[in-house]
Parts: C-alpha cells; sequence; structure tokens
C-alpha cells in the first residue's frame, strides 16, 4: 500500500470532499425519499427520455379521451331518453289511430287524434333538447333549438289541410310540406344545420360519429305521421267526417312504419352507447397499464430510498467523528 | 585548528539551526495555503584547507514534482472543457424542459395536442377554442425560448473567450516578468522560491483555459507551450487575440460572418494569424477556451438549427396538412414565420394573427378557418379535427440529428428534448469521472508538495536540539576562553 505525504491541506481537502460528496448523496436520497420519484429521470430511462414523455403523452391523451368519452355519454343518453319518448307514444299512437279509424269510431279517432297533437309538440320538445347549453338534435348548429316551435308548425299545416278538398289531397299536401329538399319544413320548420356533428375521438384511431339531426328521415316520418293526424284534431274536415276517418287511418298506417324506423334509430344510439361504455372501459384499462409502466421507471422504491438515507446518514456520522478524532491526533498535542 | 575556529564552527551550527527554524517556521505558517510548497533548507560542510569549519546553508529549494502537477494541470483543462460543455447542456436541457414539468417543450406540445382534441368535442365552446389558441402561443412561447436561450449561450460564450483571451495575455505578461526576475535574482543568492509559489499559480490559473505543457529554460525561467504544440511563452509572448461580437450573437451568425476566430500575434509583420480552435484538434483546444469555441461554434447551432427544424415541422404541418380553405389569404396556417425567413425560425415562430385575440384576431377563426370573414356552424369540428389530426400526424423529420423516425408533434418535441438530454447526462458523467480524476490527483500533489505540521514539529524538536548543543558548544568555548584568559 502506498502511504502519501501527510500534507495538513491534503488531509483536510479529502475530508471536505468526503463529507461534500456523502451530503450531496444524502440530499438526494432525501429528495426521492419525500417525492418518491427517481431524481435523476434520464438515468431512471436508461439515457432514453423518450421512453418516459410517451408514456406520459399517451396519459395526457387518454385523459382528454375520457373527458370526451364522459361528454359524449351524457349526450348519447340524453338522446336516447328523447328517442325512448318519442317512440313510445308513436307505437302507442299507431295502434290507437289504427284501431279507432278501422272501427269507423269517430269519436275515438278525434281522441286519438287529440292524442297526435299532443304528441307532435311532445316530439318537437323532445327534439329541441340540450345539453350543457348545446341542442343535440341541430348538428354543427349547437347554438340553437332543431326545430322551430310546434305551434308556429302546426299552424302551418292546418292550413295546408283546410285548403285541401279531401283526405288524400291533405295527405299529399303535408308529404309535400316534408318533402326533402324544398319543402316547408326545411325552410321553416328545421332550424338545425346540414352539416352533421364531427365525429369525436374516444381512443387512439377510435372515432365515434354520434350525431342525430332533427332532419333524419326516419324522425321525419314519426312528424308527418302525427302530423296528419294532428291536423285533424286541428280542425280540418270538420263537416267530413269519412275525410277525417281516412285521414286518421293514413296517419295510422305510416305511423305503424314510423314506429319500427324509430326503434331502429334508438337502437342505433344504443349500439353508440354501447362502443363509449367499452371505449371508457379500455381507456380506465389503459391508463392502469400507462400509469403502471410510468411508476416502474421513475419510481423510487421508499423501502430502498429510506434504507440508502440511513445508510448515508451513517457514513457522514463516521465522517464527522473521523474528521474530530484525527484532528486531535497532531504531535503539537503531545509536544512538552 | 583553534579554538577561535572551534567558535566559529559552534557559531554558523547555531545560524544553520536559525535558518532551519526560519523555514521551518514558514511552512508551518503557510500549512494551510494553497499552491504553497514546502521549502527544505539544505545544509552543507564547510571545509577550510581540508579542516571543518562548520557548517553552510547551500540554499533553500521548493518541493516540486513535475509530472504530477503537469498530470494535475492536464487534469484542470479537461475539466474545464467538460464543465463548460457539461453547463451549456444543462441550460439547454432547462429551456428544452424536462418531460415532468409543464411548461417543457413535450409538456406544451401534448398541451396543444390535447387542447384541439377538447375543443373538437365541444367546437362551440369559446373557452375550449380559447385553450387551445392558448396552448399553441405557449407552444411557440416554448419553441422562442429555446431560441433566446441559444442566442443567450453562444452570445455568453463569445463574451467569455474574450474574457479568457484577455487573461491568459495577463497571466502570461505576468509569468514573462517573474521569469525576469528570477534570472536575475537567482544567481545574487536571492530566495525566489516566492516568486516561483507565484508563477505557480498563475500557471494553475490559465491550466485550466489551455492545456499546457511547462519546459524549464535556463537561470529558473520557463516556457509554455500548448500540449498541442502552440507556443505561448517562450523569451517572448505570443499573445492570443480575439474580438468578441459587440452587440451579441445572433443565429445567423458564424466565423467569418460576425464572429471572431482565434487569433495570435506569432510575429509576423501582418499582425496576428489565425489559429483554429473549437474543433478539437486546434493548437489551443482542450481545455475551457477551446470548449467555449465549440460551444459558440458547433454544440449550439446544432441545438439552434434543430429548434428551427422543429419550428419549420410545426409551420409546415398546419398548412400542408391542412385544408387549403382554412388557411388565411396568404396561404399561412396556425403557426407563422414572424420575420422574414432565415434562420432563427423558432426565435420568430408565432401564432397567426386571425386566430389570436391579443392581436386583434379572434378564437372562432381556429374553428371556422383562419380565412373566415363571419362565424360559421358553431358546432362543426371538422376544422378543428383537421388541426388536431395535423398536430399528431406522423411526419417525416426532415434534416432533424435527434430522430429519423416519422412522427406527430408531441413526438418529436419529445424525441428533441431526449436527444439533447442524453447528450447532457453523457457529458455529466465525463464531468463527474474527471472531478473525481482531478481532485485525487490534486489530493496527491498537495500531499507531495504540502506542509506536514507533524514533520515540521518533529524536525524542529531536532533542530532544537541542534540549537541547544551549538549553544553548549559555545559556552564550553567560552569558559574555556576565560580559563586561558583569567588564568
Amino acid at each position: 500500500m502506498r502511504v502519501n505525504g501527510g500534507s495538513d491541506l491534503a488531509r483536510l481537502q479529502v475530508q471536505q470532499r468526503q463529507a461534500l460528496a456523502t451530503r450531496s448523496r444524502l440530499d438526494i436520497a432525501a429528495e426521492e425519499m419525500t417525492s418518491g420519484q427517481r431524481a435523476d429521470r434520464v438515468a431512471a430511462t436508461g439515457g432514453n427520455l423518450t421512453r418516459l414523455t410517451s408514456l406520459e403523452r399517451s396519459l395526457a391523451r387518454n385523459a382528454s379521451f375520457s373527458a370526451t368519452l364522459s361528454l359524449t355519454e351524457t349526450r348519447l343518453d340524453t338522446m336516447q331518453a328523447s328517442l325512448g319518448a318519442i317512440s313510445a307514444r308513436t307505437s302507442a299512437l299507431a295502434v290507437g289511430l289504427t284501431d279507432a279509424a278501422g272501427k269507423g269510431d269517430v269519436s275515438a279517432a278525434m281522441l286519438q287524434a287529440k292524442a297526435a297533437r299532443v304528441a307532435f309538440t311532445d316530439a318537437v320538445a323532445k327534439l329541441n333538447v340540450e345539453v350543457g347549453g348545446q341542442s343535440l338534435f341541430a348538428g354543427a348548429a349547437t347554438d340553437r333549438p332543431a326545430l322551430a316551435g310546434a305551434d308556429a308548425m302546426l299552424a302551418d299545416l292546418d292550413a295546408l289541410a283546410a285548403g285541401a278538398a279531401t283526405a288524400a289531397d291533405a295527405s299529399a299536401a303535408i308529404d309535400a310540406w316534408f318533402a326533402r329538399p324544398g319543402g316547408g319544413f326545411f325552410a321553416t320548420g328545421y332550424l338545425g344545420s346540414t352539416t352533421p356533428l364531427t365525429a369525436v375521438d374516444i381512443g387512439e384511431g377510435e372515432r365515434l360519429d354520434a350525431g342525430v339531426t332533427a332532419d333524419a328521415d326516419r324522425l321525419i316520418a314519426v312528424l308527418k305521421a302525427q302530423a296528419k293526424a294532428a291536423v285533424v284534431a286541428g280542425g280540418a274536415f270538420a263537416s267530413s267526417e269519412p275525410d277525417r276517418l281516412a285521414l286518421v287511418a293514413t296517419a295510422g298506417r305510416e305511423m305503424l312504419v314510423a314506429s319500427e324506423g324509430i326503434l331502429a334509430l334508438s337502437a342505433e344510439v344504443g349500439f353508440n352507447q354501447e362502443t363509449v361504455a367499452t371505449a371508457k372501459a379500455a381507456r380506465t384499462a389503459e391508463n392502469d397499464t400507462l400509469s403502471k409502466a410510468r411508476v416502474a421507471i421513475i419510481a423510487a422504491d421508499p423501502m430502498e430510498a429510506a434504507t440508502n438515507y440511513q445508510a448515508l446518514e451513517t457514513q457522514l456520522q463516521s465522517i464527522y467523528t473521523l474528521t474530530a478524532r484525527l484532528a486531535g491526533l497532531h504531535f503539537l498535542n503531545f509536544m512538552k | 585548528m583553534s579554538i577561535a575556529s572551534a567558535l566559529n564552527s559552534a557559531a554558523s551550527g547555531l545560524a544553520a539551526s536559525a535558518r532551519l527554524a526560519d523555514t521551518i517556521s514558514n511552512n508551518v505558517a503557510n500549512a494551510m495555503t494553497a499552491g504553497y510548497a514546502k521549502r527544505t533548507t539544505e545544509l552543507s560542510s564547510l571545509t577550510l584547507d581540508g579542516y571543518g569549519s562548520g557548517v553552510r546553508v547551500t540554499a533553500t529549494t521548493r518541493a516540486e514534482n513535475a509530472s504530477l502537477t503537469a498530470e494535475r494541470r492536464a487534469m484542470d483543462a479537461a475539466l474545464g472543457a467538460t464543465g463548460a460543455r457539461s453547463d451549456a447542456y444543462e441550460r439547454i436541457a432547462t429551456a428544452l424542459g424536462d418531460s415532468d414539468s409543464d411548461t417543457g417543450l413535450t409538456a406544451l406540445a401534448t398541451g396543444l395536442e390535447t387542447a384541439l382534441m377538447t375543443a373538437t368535442a365541444t367546437p362551440s365552446s369559446t373557452t375550449t377554442l380559447a385553450a387551445a389558441v392558448e396552448g399553441a402561443k405557449a407552444l411557440a412561447g416554448a419553441v422562442n425560448r429555446v431560441s433566446d436561450a441559444t442566442a443567450q449561450l453562444r452570445s455568453e460564450a463569445d463574451a467569455e473567450i474574450g474574457r479568457q483571451v484577455d487573461a491568459v495575455n495577463t497571466a502570461l505578461g505576468a509569468i514573462d516578468e517573474i521569469n525576469r526576475k528570477i534570472a536575475s535574482l537567482a544567481p545574487q543568492g536571492v530566495d525566489t522560491t516566492g516568486l516561483q509559489d507565484e508563477r505557480g499559480r498563475l500557471i494553475d490559473g490559465i491550466a485550466s483555459v489551455v492545456p499546457l505543457r511547462v519546459v524549464k529554460r535556463d537561470g529558473g525561467q520557463v516556457a509554455l507551450y500548448s500540449a498541442n504544440g502552440g507556443a505561448l511563452l517562450d523569451g517572448r509572448i505570443y499573445a492570443l487575440a480575439f474580438t468578441p461580437a459587440v452587440n451579441g450573437v445572433t443565429a445567423d451568425m458564424s466565423v467569418g460572418a460576425g464572429l471572431s476566430g482565434l487569433m495570435q500575434d506569432q510575429g509576423a509583420l501582418t499582425g496576428p494569424v489565425a489559429v483554429g480552435a473549437g474543433t478539437g484538434s486546434g493548437r489551443f483546444d482542450g481545455g475551457t477556451l477551446g470548449a467555449l469555441f465549440e460551444l459558440r461554434d458547433r454544440i449550439v447551432p446544432e441545438v439552434s438549427a434543430e429548434i428551427d427544424r422543429y419550428a419549420g415541422d410545426l409551420i409546415a404541418r398546419f398548412t400542408t396538412l391542412m385544408p387549403a380553405t382554412s388557411l388565411d389569404a396568404s396561404g399561412n396556417g396556425l403557426f407563422v414565420d414572424a420575420g422574414t425567413g432565415g434562420a432563427g425560425l423558432a426565435g420568430r415562430l408565432a401564432v397567426n394573427a386571425a386566430v389570436d385575440p391579443s392581436a386583434g384576431g379572434a378564437v372562432w377563426r381556429l374553428r371556422d378557418g383562419l380565412g373566415a370573414a363571419a362565424q360559421g356552424a358553431v358546432g362543426d369540428g371538422t376544422t378543428l379535427q383537421a388541426l388536431s389530426d395535423a398536430m399528431v400526424a406522423a411526419r417525416a423529420p426532415a434534416g432533424f440529428v435527434s430522430t429519423s423516425t416519422s412522427g406527430g408533434a408531441a413526438a418529436l418535441a419529445s424525441e428533441i428534448t431526449s436527444f439533447f438530454a442524453a447528450r447532457g447526462a453523457r457529458s455529466d458523467e465525463d464531468r463527474a469521472y474527471l472531478t473525481a480524476r482531478q481532485s485525487s490527483l490534486a489530493e496527491e500533489e498537495t500531499h507531495e508538495l504540502g506542509v506536514d505540521t507533524d514533520a515540521e514539529l518533529e524536525a524542529l524538536t531536532l533542530v532544537e536540539h541542534a540549537y541547544a548543543a551549538n549553544a553548549r558548544v559555545l559556552s564550553v568555548i567560552d569558559e574555556l576562553m576565560k580559563l586561558l584568559l583569567e588564568g
């Protein structure tokens, strides 16, 4: 073993350096112990920070997907509730109208026609529903209701029926009013945008087109069938029972077809709801996996950090003790 | 042989002891002086006509270990260079930001990405649109900051080169003067060890700037050469010359174009000549001076060029990948070059004024197209979706040094950050290694050359004995002489 000369200054420098090095390692250990994360992120990733940043980016994106999913979920739930309510009334009316018209029971038919008028108003209200200040069935024009007021539309329709000579004429006129694209419905009834709501990102490469607009053919069919019965309640053909019955019968027939259409629409929304629920579960699972992977890279084991801290503490104490002892070991102290 | 000669011998012994005690006390007094090398007083016997006639102080010499000192100085230079590089990388890493800080380039790119996604989900919300615009401004700001930091680093390196060149020239002047003093004083038998200490300290001072070779010359003088063979001092001073850029360094400057190289006065009539620096093989490379040139001319420009390319990618991403209808009248996208092109694009990157409310724009243009005169359907997220897609679209990183893999804007930011962080980590490792090596060498040197008070005190006890013995001899001689005289 090589024995160095014993320069006082060198000895002092060595002690200072050792104490300083141990101190700084102790500081790092303390930081790791309190933060639970490795102090040197570059070292923790083996020099490849991208491993960590890509995980952190995925986590941030996932959080954004989750927020979109929650929003979409609420929208779809509200849509489904609206469609459910419309669908229930439609199928009830389909039976009622057809039944009354089939029996030739004018008073029953009138009663059903009144119910259809209420149902029309109700359907319009349901399609004008808003979630968080956003109109759901108006396509891209989320800032306004999808449809004009039911009263205004019914007034137009009543006028059409009043001007018709026969039930068939009235039915044809109402068909024309709802006809795409030039019909009155598209001019004054539908206020929303023809641009559909933009599809939303619900995962990496997963995009959901969940928009349903009030001008969808299947919804128009419902409104149209309701309108045909509603005008009867509105006073059309007050003097001609056969025309009234004929119009109610037409309404009933069309309502049967429309109720199937709206069920299909409801099923589509239901499918989207399921997609959202699945995506939500997937995002949560991904989040767990990503977080675990991230923690595996940068987490400092608290047990290890604590042990390390204690060892360093002891080491620093030994250095201080040695320094104090060595300071006493001077020839000067023994000279007489 | 006579009593008188015995008296002389004893007196010379007393004088020698006094000189030894003097040296010892000087050593002990300087036990904690850095750069002080312990002195040893050498004695030799004095003979007169073949008879011993006492003791003579030959010389007081300064402890020396030329190879150890040279090795430590070489390490000083290497450590200085690595330290300068590592400090610069640290600052670059800070400017780029760590991935866990919210203000880092990667975090802000990810922030814009998610802000655009959120805006797409609710295109009608002014709040989310404003958040996306803020996200874009924050990202542009981060890119600007990195660019500013690189310009700052280069300016500082340039100014520091000027300071170090001055320091080297000043030190060379002082060393030259000491050389002359030693050459004239030493033959007169004057103690020049103090001057040698001073000269050693001066050499140490510039050893970290330029790695030095110290060559001994006649008369106790030294000549200084750089490790790569450039003369600095050898009978005359070969002064270095450098002109710092007056108004700082900008991205478009390089050596010969606004920046000065390292020059040296080599005695030619034409004035200072250019000597390569910062290439690693330049005559004065290897210390902080070479490292500073390397930083100014190679390392930092590499970072600023990379961040320029990143800014270019951001601009291109939001023009080429976007439908033409969403661009403004001059075909600009979300990000624009606020200047007139050329190097330093990252410093000029800005968000299109059309969407920036503080610049007279409106955030809804993010949704309805930058050139839109009036708001469109508030729920139409098509353009926002295109923006969101453009942000994450895998684009080939043309010319990037940090990555060759196509990626989205956030992925590229992460690659750049990671690349330079890894370089910084490597130079940190070098620095840690060199620091350990340098301190162990410095300690070894101090052990060899420094003062050991124990040893000095031990010697002092001997001196004490010698003094007492000589004094005793004197008093005995005195008694003998009294006997003779008083009879």
